[in-house]
């Protein structure tokens, strides 16, 4: 396991690093995936929380079917989500063809369809976690709340959000880094445009044809911040304080 | 001005059937007491509103908290209902301060005003200066209970709801928690309800004694009442008294076993005989003498209770006999074996069932 991440350090131009990750493409990319990443979070963030919400707290018939569609991201190829979004928002597809002339549509091929890919593929690491972390908070604290005079709203923003804060964020910091290195459905339904649609992911796949030394570069840019998400994660799962 | 309690509260929740009807006024402490599972808690859930009742209705003064036939039910942030939960609940991620200015701050009150109010809160349950800032975690058990009694008192509701107040505090805090809770209630201008398993909590804080077995109402009336007068098996093992149900015939109680004691009374039909254990003498052989209930049983346990030995003789009825340590020893009553117990007529109390 660690061979390739040795050979991906000694492979580095550590001496033109520098030069490499301030060329414009990519700075291009590099400020194109921070701001689709966080994009994609932010998507996440408002689906994924009440996601997570009805699948800890509401009893209906098919929540496990629910549950499963919202995992089945996680399992899935990529570029079968890629696809699958193509075929819903592509120009024939089946919303594609009604809502493509409204302003910011069509998605395929925009920045906003990179978004849209991240957050698909990403969305399901932060609803797994939140509603874990909703399972786990014993809901008398919300009840007390509750026969203390706050409303539901109240509620949740004073109580249950601040409870449920390591594992929103540790969902989060999952959604975001898995977001920052989506590959197969961004190429898939948004391409690999530069400046547009080329995030680090792809313009390191693009950069392979023909400057090696710079795909690797941005590689190792990836892998710092792999590296960094985990050790801020390391107390949920290495059992470190 | 707060006024009375009416509740009559029907919740099937798993195997637990609560049909309980409750009322209680402003001008007294009223303690629900029971053995563990009666739906003690799921009363008070109820009332709280976090529980929806199955059937029945519940007011207190002119509001209608529950209504279940016109499909009323106000949700918890709506009653005026506080609670202290078994366990304080205290928000682990506020001070104390914080926890008891909650309620205030959730009734939309500015955050300098409750945070003031909380700390005046906090002054009269007596959690020291030095705690108010800390977090839950920092707080013993007694000092969390003080902080969420607290937190309940400052929506000055009305109805204070408090569940198991002073379990799982350690003995050695508990006489001052006891006091302080005690007064902290009498000073509390809303209707109050203990729900405790302990009877000398029950005994310490309350006027009144409501008991709850198995979802209803067994006995329902001032502390003495209930306490010299059980009507059930579980209130009379807690003031250690030995009680019969039975009906009258002639001068006889016949219980439900199918034994009879003699009894001085004219109490007719269905019938409890109570029977304190100091009462009963016991004998290694057949005691001579009249107009007495003589039986035999099997001496099963024995055990030391303040100067006095407690003795259970198995037989038919099984009954408790408190006699001096000297008597014990004499009967070498802690080798068990066969004895024979004596009851006079007159010392059985007998009222109707």
């Amino acid at each position: 396991m660690l061979l390739p991440l040795l050979g991906l350090l000694q492979q580095a131009p550590w001496s033109t690093i520098g030069s490499e990750l301030t060329s414009p493409e990519a700075r291009d990319a590099l400020r194109l995936s921070l701001v689709c990443s966080l994009g994609a979070l932010a998507v996440a963030l408002v689906f994924g929380v009440p996601l997570a919400w009805v699948l800890a707290r509401a009893t209906f018939p098919g929540r496990s079917l629910l549950r499963a569609l919202v995992i089945l991201p996680m399992v899935l190829p990529p570029v079968v989500g890629g696809v699958g979004l193509l075929s819903v928002f592509g120009r024939r597809g089946l919303l594609g063809s009604h809502i493509g002339s409204w302003p910011g549509f069509p998605l395929p091929f925009t920045t906003a369809g990179v978004i849209l890919a991240q957050a698909f593929v990403a969305m399901p690491f932060l609803v797994v976690a939140t509603e874990a972390g909703l399972r786990q908070l014993d809901r008398r604290y919300e009840e007390a709340a509750a026969t203390l005079g706050a409303r539901p709203w109240h509620r949740f923003r004073t109580v249950t959000l601040p409870l449920i804060g390591p594992s929103l964020a540790a969902g989060a910091a999952l959604c975001w880094a898995r977001a920052l290195g989506e590959f197969g459905a961004t190429v898939t339904f948004a391409g690999s445009l530069p400046g547009r649609t080329r995030t680090l992911p792809t313009a390191i796949y693009a950069g392979l044809q023909g400057r090696p030394e710079g795909a690797v570069a941005l590689s190792i840019v990836l892998l710092a911040v792999a590296l960094a998400v985990l050790v801020a994660l390391r107390g949920r799962w290495l059992g470190v304080p | 001005m707060t006024g009375a309690l009416g509740a009559d509260v029907g919740v099937r929740l798993g195997s637990l059937d609560l049909d309980v009807a409750l009322g209680a006024s402003p001008d007294e402490v009223v303690a629900v007491v029971g053995p563990n599972g009666a739906g003690k808690t799921t009363l008070l859930r109820a009332l709280a509103g976090l529980v929806c009742l199955d059937r029945g209705r519940v007011t207190l003064g002119t509001t209608v908290l529950d209504d279940v036939s016109r499909k009323v039910h106000l949700s918890p942030e709506r009653r005026p209902v506080a609670v202290v939960f078994q366990g304080s609940v205290l928000f682990p991620h506020l001070s104390a301060l914080d926890n008891v200015a909650y309620g205030l701050r959730s009734r939309g009150r500015r955050r300098a005003d409750a945070r003031r109010r909380a700390s005046d809160w906090l002054e009269r349950v007596g959690l020291g200066v030095d705690h108010v800032g800390s977090r839950p975690a920092q707080l013993s058990g007694g000092q969390a209970q003080r902080v969420a009694l607290a937190r309940a008192l400052a929506t000055e509701p009305e109805l204070l709801l408090l569940d198991e107040p002073l379990s799982a505090i350690d003995a050695g805090a508990k006489g001052q928690l006891r006091r302080m809770l005690r007064e902290q209630l009498a000073g509390s201008p809303a209707v109050r309800l203990v729900v405790t398993h302990d009877p000398v909590d029950a005994m310490a804080l309350a006027d009144r004694l409501v008991v709850v077995e198995d979802g209803r109402v067994t006995q329902d009336g001032p502390l003495v009442d209930v306490t010299t007068r059980p009507r059930s098996a579980w209130v009379a093992e807690l003031a250690g008294l030995n009680l019969f149900r039975g009906r009258m015939d002639g001068a006889s109680l016949v219980l439900e076993g199918g034994a009879a004691l003699t009894v001085a009374t004219d109490v007719r039909g269905p019938a409890y005989g109570l029977v304190h254990p100091r009462a009963v003498t016991l004998h290694r052989s057949r005691p001579e003498g009249s107009a007495r209930n003589t039986w035999a049983g099997e001496a099963s346990g024995v055990h030391l209770l303040g100067d006095r030995m407690r003795v259970q003789v198995d037989g038919s009825p099984s009954i408790v006999a408190e006699v001096t340590p000297a008597a014990a020893a004499e009967l070498r009553l802690a080798e068990g074996g066969p004895v024979w117990a004596t009851v006079k007529a007159t010392e059985i109390d007998v009222y109707p069932g």
